[in-house]
């Protein structure tokens, strides 16, 4: 849909080229770089991983053409539906908990109190770590014998933990992980959202008797909603995507119980040396990102028209 | 070379009295007027290496071998992983950036050999121009020909350090308990499960337990049971009876004796455990040595012994892995590249490896030389585990490409073992993934 | 009266205080042992129950930092990989902006966002060829090329909304006395974009792409 657009009006901008009209200035050129880059990045890389997926290639080995079998293959793969399944959890955990916390920290933020810029300035801290320090830490942290969190946990009478050493408590625990760096992200999305909310609805709520919840729920949530739907969609694309975090702390175990399609991605295609297998499996991440994304925005158009009738 | 030796020229005069002087620095060893360190001076030559202890050691005493051969070195050390990654897809493209590579043998072997990446140097090595007469193949270990040779019997690498797997054990828990060193499985794991005692959170035993990293662990076991995951006959052997009782084993240990999580655990989690005094036993490889004995990381400095793997019910046999140096076959510089992988395995950087414990050279002569001995400052102990398990030494993982979905596959199947799955059905269902893939891949 | 509500305002004032506390409190925890570990030797490091404060700060470890990593020059190249693509995305995606916004184009900015949502994991192999067909192998040029990916999406997406909300009207009228396309942009549109150049420079210079650490 998008490339058929982009033919268009590529076409159009070639016509135009050369005679410059002052009613309607040529502004392709201002586009062409940037277009002529991205695509230089994009489309070549992009290309070649198309091809691969209809290839058998192992790195060292010759490549020979096998038409769809990797994508038959992937749909008979237990480990790649298994990694999807890790995926969707973990996505939906990493959105779900730092959307709310997030919210809630900006609410707190967005009141008066002391001290208030130094800890808003302390909350977003891990937003700026690198993500090899976090996870170091963070696995210290974790170790079931000598972590500080299990240490910790024996003061209030809680037995040590195995955190992400359990296959049944890793994505958990790598949801933490994830939920303690990019809370603050949404905070300050959300922060932006509540410094454009104005006052004098509140003031007439609250003289009609309106308590904390209702304000907030009637008030609040409608005018911060597109905020809210930004932080969704940027940590949704972020946390589907995540690798840095889970491929330094746990590789994707134990066993394959943290493998997501990233990890089981890298793993075929840099481990196995399956560049064919491994692009193909690409390609249908790719799609899978383009479809959440296409809903998200869906959703966030909806949202709008359903704030304009309320209107 | 030879014409040179015949009619000496001045210059090859020269460079002959230059590589005297630089052997001379090497460590004071006569050496061979023949080979001729200096013939590819002011050449630059691209080397690519693991961060290890072991490059490590190469990289310090890399100016040693730049004023010996008038050379200029580019060496580049990075993590495993990343290391693999690039050196095999720079392989893969026929234009590697590099002269020389460090090779896992137990990981990359076949893959480098069916590539085709690897230079033939069993021409240089029984060329006296470019071989100190020292050098030869009688000296390495037999893993380490194995591990260097293809299948034809050609030489494609040479053999830099090899790592057996070995038992650290706390003697201050086992004289607790009244124990001795185990000599047999029965009695490691007697011995590891009466150390175990939650409530001190103390543990008999500890091996790498994590996907991948703890197949070895199995395989090693195995080996004490008189079998090898893969056959000679190139047959998958992952169901037989020996496969079960080791995987039991294996599944006993990391169960009744080992601490919780371990199912998580990569060799670095193991050492902290170890390093704090909080475990009986670590199976593991030979490197480990100089952190146990450093006052700074460890807590069991002094109070470690170091074990030979005690006996199977079939075999005694020391799981053996290795890494090598070879040349690349689309080097323009082979022979001088070889020239940096020889002085890599030289009597004297050999002796360096070994006396810091970073590494175990292949070479025998090394090993055996009690002036090396006298220089090594790790305890007597682990210099004789290494020659102790030099004696039963078997390689531990097969030789086969897909070696790492080898790891990884098993290593699931293990993991869950460790969760308590059933080892003959996890084996059975591991084995059944596993043949596809090997098929794929060697057929 | 006047009193109660003061010292309701107080309660209510410690009441955020201690929530915003209690909030930020993981990210001190973190942070604090982050700082204990850097300063311990490793037998402290996994001592068991865990030591906050050791009796002898390891400072060597800093210094090991700096000695054996190449820690500046690997410093100095980060800045100049984050630098030249944060400046070069600015020079390629400001124009780009100001374009589709003008043009209207929003499905090209669909193509320039899709670049950010590719998985970077599939860019590697093919763009490490691509590199070395072009002898960029072993300069910080792929690095750069790399991040320009994730940097250029985000100047253009910044930059369209802000031409889009700039007044077409002097543009139109400096169009009108002859000016060209370009100087109608470089005189009229950027200096009253000035303050979205800054936002996506910022936001340009933090982002990460997730193929850094790969790469």
């Amino acid at each position: 849909m998008a490339s058929l657009g982009i033919e268009n009006s590529m076409a159009d901008g070639k016509a135009k080229r050369g005679k410059p009209s002052r009613l309607a200035p040529n502004y392709w050129p201002f586009v062409l770089p940037s277009l002529l880059v991205v695509s230089a990045v994009i489309v070549f890389p992009w290309l070649f991983t198309l091809w691969m997926s209809v290839n058998s290639w192992t790195l060292g080995q010759p490549r020979t053409f096998i038409g769809f079998a990797n994508f038959v293959r992937l749909a008979q793969d237990m480990r790649f539906w298994e990694s999807l399944w890790h995926t969707t959890t973990y996505t939906a955990l990493s959105v779900v908990l730092p959307l709310f916390f997030g919210t809630l920290a900006a609410l707190v933020f967005d009141a008066k109190f002391p001290f208030r810029g130094l800890l808003r300035g302390v909350f977003v801290m891990p937003m700026m770590a690198t993500p090899v320090a976090v996870a170091l830490v963070w696995t210290m942290m974790f170790h079931p014998q000598l972590g500080v969190l299990n240490y910790m946990l024996s003061f209030i009478g809680v037995g040590p933990q195995e955190w992400i050493y359990n296959q049944f408590t890793v994505i958990p625990s790598l949801v933490l992980v994830e939920t303690w760096q990019w809370t603050p992200l949404v905070m300050l999305i959300v922060l932006g959202g509540l410094a454009a909310v104005p006052r004098e609805p509140y003031e007439s709520a609250e003289i009609d008797g309106a308590n904390a919840w209702q304000k907030f729920r009637y008030l609040t949530m409608p005018m911060i909603a597109p905020f809210l739907m930004i932080a969704v969609i940027i940590r949704s694309i972020d946390a589907i995507k995540s690798f840095d975090i889970i491929y330094a702390m746990t590789q994707g175990g134990p066993g394959t119980a943290s493998e997501t399609i990233n990890i089981y991605l890298y793993n075929t295609a840099f481990a196995y040396y399956d560049i064919g297998y491994g692009s193909a499996m690409a390609v249908v991440f790719f799609l899978i990102i383009i479809a959440l994304s296409f809903v998200l925005l869906m959703v966030r158009q909806r949202a709008q028209w359903s704030d304009m009738e309320d209107r | 070379m030879t014409t040179s030796i015949m009619k000496p020229t001045r210059r090859s005069f020269l460079a002959a009295s230059a590589a005297l002087g630089g052997a001379a620095m090497l460590g004071g060893r006569p050496a061979s007027a023949a080979v001729d360190w200096k013939r590819f001076a002011g050449k630059t030559l691209n080397v690519n290496l693991v961060k290890s202890p072991r490059s490590e050691t190469l990289i310090k005493y890399l100016p040693e071998f730049e004023s010996l051969t008038g050379m200029k070195v580019n060496a580049e050390a990075t993590p495993e992983q990343q290391q693999r990654q690039k050196t095999v897809i720079e392989l893969s493209t026929g234009k590697p950036s590099f002269d020389v590579v460090h090779l896992s043998y137990h990981v990359q072997k076949r893959q480098f050999e069916k590539g085709n990446w690897l230079a033939d140097i069993s021409g240089f090595l029984k060329d006296p121009s470019l071989t100190d007469p020292s050098l030869t193949e009688g000296d390495f270990a037999e893993a380490g020909l194995l591990f260097a040779k293809d299948a034809k019997g050609v030489l494609r690498s040479l053999p830099f350090s090899v790592d057996y797997w070995i038992v650290y054990w706390n003697k201050d828990l086992f004289e607790k308990k009244g124990l001795s060193y185990p000599t047999t499985f029965e009695e490691m794991v007697a011995a590891a499960e009466k150390i175990t005692d939650p409530s001190s959170n103390t543990y008999g035993f500890v091996a790498r337990g994590l996907k991948n990293a703890n197949t070895p662990v199995w395989t090693s076991l195995m080996l004490g049971y008189g079998a090898a995951p893969i056959g000679a006959d190139g047959k998958v052997n992952t169901t037989s009876k020996e496969a079960v009782e080791a995987a039991k084993l294996y599944q006993r240990l990391m169960t009744k004796a080992a601490p919780p999580g371990v199912s998580g655990f990569n060799w670095a989690e193991a050492q902290s455990a170890f390093l704090q005094g909080k475990i009986g036993m670590w199976f593991d490889g030979v490197g480990f040595a100089p952190p146990i004995e450093d006052p700074q990381k460890s807590r069991v400095v002094g109070k470690t012994g170091y074990g030979v793997m005690p006996k199977g019910p079939v075999a005694q046999a020391s799981g053996t892995f290795g890494d090598g140096l070879g040349v690349v076959e689309a080097s323009a510089n082979k022979e001088a590249a070889y020239l940096f992988c020889q002085w890599a395995i030289s009597h004297d950087m050999g002796a360096r490896l070994l006396q810091a414990g970073a590494g175990v050279p292949f070479r025998q002569s090394i090993l055996s030389d009690p002036k090396v001995r006298e220089g090594v400052k790790m305890p007597g102990a682990w210099l004789d585990a290494v020659a102790g398990s030099g004696k039963i030494s078997k390689l531990a993982l097969p030789v086969v490409i897909p070696v790492t979905e080898f790891r990884d596959i098993y290593g699931v199947a293990l993991t869950n073992m460790i969760g308590g799955a059933d080892p003959e059905t996890e084996l059975k269902n591991a084995t059944a993934q596993f043949e596809p893939v090997l098929a794929r891949s060697e057929g | 009266m006047t009193s109660r509500i003061i010292r309701e305002k107080t309660l209510d004032q410690v009441g955020l205080l201690f929530v915003a506390f209690v909030m930020v409190s993981p990210v001190i925890l973190f942070f604090l042992w982050m700082i204990s570990l850097s300063l311990k030797y490793e037998i402290d490091n996994g001592a068991y129950p865990p030591i906050l404060i050791p009796e002898t700060f390891a400072w060597s470890n800093y210094a090991k930092v700096f000695e054996e990593n190449n820690f500046l020059l690997y410093f100095w190249n980060s800045v100049l990989v984050t630098g030249s693509a944060t400046l070069l995305a600015l020079i390629i995606g400001v124009p780009s902006g100001y374009g589709i916004a003008r043009l209207k184009a929003e499905k090209s900015a669909v193509v320039i966002m899709i670049a950010r949502m590719t998985p970077g994991l599939s860019f590697l192999i093919p763009l490490f060829l691509l590199f070395q067909w072009t002898g960029l192998i072993g300069t910080l040029w792929p690095q750069i090329i790399i991040h320009l990916v994730v940097t250029v999406p985000i100047v253009v997406w910044i930059m369209i909304g802000y031409f889009e909300t700039t007044p077409m009207e002097l543009e139109e009228a400096a169009s009108i006395d002859g000016a060209t396309p370009w100087q109608v942009f470089r005189m009229v549109a950027l200096p009253i974009a000035k303050p979205g150049i800054v936002v996506s420079f910022i936001l340009a210079l933090i982002s990460r792409g997730t193929t850094s650490s790969s790469a």
